[in-house]
């Protein structure tokens, strides 16, 4: 028997099919039969339907139809039910397949979300705003405080995509089978917490029985075309332990919260803060590519932190001999420098564009660039970039010839790259 | 094309099997193996038919379902549908064995009810063995709809069988 009938109950309906199946009295056809279906083309269809077969046929078929309207109304599920029932739920797992990338899992309990990607895991808690960061590779962990307005908007992006469920966009396009459950898909436009997805559609296949999504999936309009789907349990026993913001034994614990709160930045003289104009390929303000740790330090003060980043952190697109991060915290500001060369770029970041806590960079590029400007004014500014990326909301132009690598989410620029040299692409 | 009376001898067996078992009456079996081929003839002229067996599996299925269907819609006008003139007699038999006859005219009467597509599709499956891919060509429906009416018509004929269980533990 087949794998669609399992349940206890079914040992009947199983036994009754084998039971039908195997029906042992079963004659040969008549000969007469045999060769009266031979003459069908002969003798033509009419001279072989009796009136009463024909009459009962009609009436066959009304009832038939009259079965097929009535009779065929399938799983029954209002979309209302299910965004009150989404409410309601308190954790959920979500495993997410995105092609060509590796699958990531989402566990959430209340205000706690759980990343566990290829090589790291991330748990942020939506309420104090913490984030930690596991790298299981290099028995690294990095605590960090999230600014509030990127902590919510990560939680909108997950937990949105059920919270936020709008009634009566909803479009029901069929039904069918996922693991022996029979489900209803639901068809809706993309949540608002994915600009960059505007016009794509998600598509929620409902348990009829538990009025929850089972399985998800993302059918994007136009590239890049990802097929992200999503398989979904509601309320399964989650332990806390999965939510535990100590790192585990043997991690080496890098405190970015403690960082900013214990040391915080000096502030900028008046001449250096109008001075923070970012010139590609040249530097920024008073500071060139290739300047030394000193003029760094006379131009900017000590930073907040200077360290050698571990690889994972680096984002240099080149490989580059021992290089060290100076941190500006307050100023939205990352420099990165080696001994041998001197600066080699400048980084300057929005408020969520980082993991620490981070003010937002306050100058501007040599053409009126800054954190916050569109893409539209940047390409009005610096014309098409030589290559432009786009995964979810988030957009990456370089500017090749110019060094410059920026960074949008959400049409507003978030990071500003300018390297020392042209870029290779 | 082949020779009409090639392609009727050459199928009367998967033919006459299939309507039997779902009718186990001799008549009617004879008219329904009947229907089939007249409809098979009808369809050939209209378009080529590359799958004989198909064609006639999915058309001997389907007729021999509406014939259960008049019959007991006849019958239970007759005598208010007591479905155990349904069960042959089995004499002396077993207990298994009656159990068995009274499981398949249960499970007969049961397919009877379903909705045509969910009853073709689960005797296509259970009875005669075909695969989802094979159910949607022969029906021109996607594998998913194969799915969905295999899932529909297990849980109709679940249900159908389930007042049964609980009057024999009574």
């Amino acid at each position: 028997m087949s794998d669609e009938l399992q349940t206890p109950q079914d040992d009947r309906l199983a036994a009754a099919t084998r039971a039908l199946r195997d029906r042992a009295t079963m004659p040969q056809a008549p000969d007469s039969v045999i060769e009266r279906a031979m003459l069908i083309p002969r003798l033509g269809e009419v001279n072989l339907w009796r009136l009463p077969s024909a009459l009962a046929a009609g009436i066959a078929l009304a009832i038939g139809l009259a079965w097929m309207i009535f009779g065929q109304r399938g799983a029954t599920v209002a979309f209302a039910d299910v965004v009150q029932k989404l409410k309601q739920t308190h954790t959920y797992i979500l495993t997410i397949t995105t092609s060509g990338m590796p699958s990531m899992r989402v566990v959430t309990k209340n205000k706690i979300v759980r990343m566990e990607m290829q090589d790291s895991v991330t748990i942020s808690n939506e309420e104090t705003g913490k984030t930690l960061n596991l790298y299981p590779s290099a028995h690294e962990a990095v605590l960090s405080q999230l600014p509030m307005d990127k902590i919510k908007l990560q939680a909108a992006r997950f937990g949105g995509m059920f919270r936020d469920l709008v009634i009566g966009k909803e479009k029901r396009i069929g039904e069918k089978v996922i693991d022996g459950r029979l489900v209803v898909g639901f068809e809706l436009p993309m949540s608002n917490a994915f600009p960059a997805l505007s016009g794509s559609t998600s598509v929620y296949w409902i348990d009829p029985d538990t009025k929850l999504p089972i399985e998800m999936e993302l059918h994007q309009n136009g590239p890049p075309v990802l097929d992200v789907h999503e398989t979904c349990q509601f309320d399964v026993p989650v332990d806390d332990a999965l939510f535990d913001m100590t790192p585990p034994a043997g991690y080496h614990l890098r405190d970015l919260t403690a960082d900013s709160s214990t040391k915080p930045s000096l502030p900028l003289t008046t001449q250096q803060t109008n001075d923070l104009t970012i010139t590609p390929l040249v530097g920024i303000g008073p500071l060139h590519f290739g300047d030394n740790r000193e003029k760094i330090v006379a131009a900017f003060g000590e930073p907040d932190k200077d360290s050698v980043p571990e690889t994972h952190l680096r984002a240099m697109p080149f490989k580059m001999p021992e290089i060290h991060q100076m941190e500006y915290h307050s100023r939205g500001l990352i420099l990165t420098y080696n001994a041998d060369s001197g600066l080699a770029c400048v980084m300057c970041v929005g408020r969520d564009a980082t993991m620490a806590a981070y003010s937002a960079f306050t100058g501007k590029t040599d053409k009126g660039i800054g954190i916050g400007s569109s893409r539209a004014q940047i390409e009005a500014a610096y014309g098409p970039a030589s290559k432009a990326d786009v995964v979810a909301d988030q957009v990456r132009l370089d500017y090749g010839g110019l060094g410059l690598m920026l960074i949008i989410n959400s049409d507003r620029l978030n990071i500003i790259s300018a390297f020392s040299t042209p870029l290779p692409f | 094309m082949q020779q009409w009376p090639q392609i009727v001898r050459q199928h009367t067996a998967l033919v006459w099997g299939t309507v039997y078992r779902l009718l186990n009456h001799d008549a009617d079996a004879a008219d329904c193996f009947q229907e089939v081929f007249v409809s098979a003839w009808q369809l050939s002229r209209r378009q080529t038919v590359s799958n004989w067996p198909g064609l006639l599996h999915r058309l001997a299925t389907a007729r021999a379902l509406d014939q259960l269907r008049r019959r007991f819609r006849e019958r239970s006008r007759e005598q208010e549908s007591d479905f155990s003139s349904e069960i042959p007699s089995m004499g002396e038999a077993p207990s298994a064995q009656a159990e068995a006859a009274e499981l398949a005219a249960m499970l007969a009467r049961a397919l009877a009810e379903l909705p045509e597509q969910q009853g073709v599709v689960f005797s296509l499956r259970h009875l005669s063995g075909l695969s989802y891919e094979e159910i949607a060509g022969e029906l021109a429906i996607t594998v998913n709809a194969v799915g969905v009416a295999l899932h529909k018509a297990t849980a109709r004929l679940r249900q159908a069988l389930s007042p049964m269980v609980t009057d024999r533990k009574d």
